[in-house]
């Protein structure tokens, strides 16, 4: 926990110094730290551009690793993804029918909207899909997880169905943001979105460190969880509501950013055990490290263009999940 | 005292229980015995709020699914017939869970002192997952002993629900942990298990009920339900109840000639 926090300040560091503007920042930095004045370009790439996208990159990263880890104590299996509430299937149909869809409402509500459209409907989708799909997973006032993850594919069929007729709708520079979307960046980060999102993902990840006895309980499966005297219903529903505040506002603010959410609980079950006391809050610091040398490769690879980060999460991710799999087949049990 | 009175329990749209009547006293081993499929499992799930029944289970007088869940969980413990685990948790996580649900403050050593009383001294470290069957029945077993410690506590017995508790333990353990269910019992505290072992039955329980078909074919101590005519009811094939020539502990041996 203390390597980590170490680990953050440092990558928040190296985040605010690295970009496109070059290494006269760090001299910026230890120029402010010290108390002396700097350049108004300076500032505004400082204050107005890297410190942002340096707070966005810390509460998706934590967002998306904390909604993984409870995602995965809920459903009892190490695979689960926030994805799997019906929040990411929702939150692209909502952004691709704004990108798309957008262009067809009065030019006024265009303006007035703004780039706030895109995330909003991308929220308003996230949330629609997992109430609806929570609705359908909860029968007399017990929500089957077993009835959530099918259900949960069978929305997601859906919602890509209605987005592939969207998608067939739009025009090459509507694609080309889709495109974007879908591949999450954190270059659009502005304190405007930062007000938005913040409140939304810390109130959720201030709920996870309540669920951590009874995640540890639930891993004995439900039945014995109860008998332990967990409130496990309405444990489920702190669970989901939380991740779909989280996941949905880290979406809405960033595009879809993969294999976080699954990566970084498996790494930290290697390294410090299962016991959800301990994984929560090492998977937010983790989460948010991760995310951030993810976006510092993204902006330098390609410089001076950038590289979206969903592209750089998912190629460093993608094999290193099948290097954990294939490595932990006989402990995961599957 | 727990009461089960008239409980009927449908599963998939078969009546699995047809108006079973059961108790079982503090202080003493009550045992569920009967064939497979008869319903010891599904009662037990009944009297345990995990499955949905009509008629009323009370303890001490109370309703129990009145009670809410953490007080029962200071009242009562559960051990179910079977469990996997989903993450890759140590012995020592497991059995503290018991702990942290418990009422009692104690310290993380009970943990340590549970695994020893289930002969698995030193297991602490291990991962569950990578145990036999009969290490992993043995150490829930010490999670359901630190959740109810002490046999009595502050709102009067305190119980132990198990489910075939020593079926796939090698006979030295399951004589281990029969004596240390006894034990539990002569101390005041109430403890339920379903068995599949009449012998062992025979030498522990204090009160059986015999299950067929959904039904309590008797309830009562061992002299009154382990007869010839009753258990050949039951179990549909010719057994014989004998008494070994040292003590007047009875056995059962199955008749081959008959089966056929
Ligand atoms: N989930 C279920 N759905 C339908 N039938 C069930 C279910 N669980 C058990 N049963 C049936 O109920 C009967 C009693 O089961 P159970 O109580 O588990 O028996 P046992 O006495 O062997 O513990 C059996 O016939 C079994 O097939
Ligand atoms: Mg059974």
């Amino acid at each position: 926990m203390l390597v980590l926090s170490g680990l953050l300040v440092l990558t928040s560091v190296a985040s605010l110094t690295t970009g496109a503007s070059g290494a006269s920042l760090w001299k910026a930095l230890t120029q402010l730290v010290q108390g002396e004045e700097i350049s108004l370009r300076e500032r505004v790439i400082l204050f107005d551009i890297r410190l942002p996208r340096l707070i966005m990159g810390i509460l998706v990263g934590a967002a998306l690793a904390v909604s993984g880890a409870v995602m995965q104590g809920l459903f009892r299996n190490p695979l689960a993804d926030p994805g799997l509430v019906g929040v990411g299937a929702g939150a692209g149909l909502g952004a691709i029918s704004a990108i798309v869809l957008g262009s067809f409402l009065p030019l006024g509500m265009q303006a007035s909207l703004g780039y706030f459209m895109v995330p909003a409907a991308a929220f308003v989708g996230g949330w629609v899909s997992t109430i609806v799909l929570y609705r359908i997973a909860t029968h007399r006032g017990r929500t089957s997880v077993a009835v959530m993850l099918l259900g949960g594919i069978a929305l997601g069929a859906l919602t890509g169905a209605l987005s592939g007729i969207l998608i067939y709708m739009a025009d090459d520079s509507q694609l080309r943001d889709l495109t974007f979307w879908g591949l999450g960046s954190l270059a659009g980060a502005t304190w405007d979105k930062i007000w938005l999102a913040a409140p939304l993902i810390m109130l959720a990840l201030a709920a996870t460190p309540f669920l951590a006895r009874s995640l540890n309980a639930l891993a004995l499966g439900e039945a014995p969880a109860a008998h332990l005297g967990i409130p496990v219903q309405r444990m489920k529903n702190i669970s989901i509501l939380s991740v779909a505040a989280a996941v949905g506002a880290a979406v809405a603010a960033s595009g879809g950013i993969g294999f976080i959410g699954i990566v970084v609980p498996h790494l930290l079950r290697l390294l410090i055990g299962p016991d959800h006391r301990f994984l929560l809050p090492n998977a937010a610091l983790l989460g948010a490290v991760l995310l951030l040398a993810a976006d510092m490769i993204s902006r330098t690879i390609i410089a001076p263009a950038e590289l979206p980060i969903g592209i750089v999460t998912a190629t460093l991710g993608g094999p290193f999940f099948l290097w954990i799999l294939l490595r932990n087949r006989s402990l995961l049990d599957l | 005292m727990l009461d089960a009175r008239d409980i009927r329990v449908s599963l998939a749209g078969t009546p699995v229980l047809q108006g079973v009547h059961f108790r079982a006293r503090p202080g003493q081993v009550t045992t569920i015995v009967g064939p497979n499929g008869s319903g010891k499992t599904t009662l037990l799930r009944a009297m345990t709020q995990e499955a949905s029944y009509s008629g009323e289970v009370t303890l001490d007088g109370e309703d129990i699914s009145r009670l809410p869940g953490w007080q029962l969980a200071a009242r009562r413990a559960v051990l179910p017939q079977a469990s996997r685990i989903a993450f890759p948790f140590t012995v020592f996580e497991i059995v503290r869970l018991g702990l942290t649900a418990s009422a009692e403050a104690a310290q993380e050593s009970r943990v340590s002192e549970a695994l020893d009383r289930v002969g698995l001294a030193g297991f602490e470290g291990r991962f569950y997952q990578e145990l036999s069957g009969g290490e992993q029945q043995r150490v829930q077993l010490a999670r359901v002993l630190t959740q109810v410690w002490e046999p009595i506590g502050a709102e009067g017995a305190r119980w132990l629900f198990l489910d075939e508790p020593v079926s796939s333990l090698d006979i030295g353990h399951q004589l281990e942990v029969m004596s240390l269910l006894a034990a539990y019992a002569q101390a005041g505290g109430g403890v339920i298990a379903v068995m599949h072992d009449l012998n062992l039955t025979a030498m522990y329980a204090d009160d059986i009920a015999i299950l067929a078909d959904g039904r309590v074919l008797r309830q009562g101590p061992p002299s009154a339900v382990l007869t010839d005519s009753l258990l050949s009811e039951a179990y549909g094939c010719a057994v014989r109840v004998n008494a070994a020539p040292a003590g007047d502990v009875p056995f059962i041996l199955p008749h081959m000639a008959s089966i056929s």
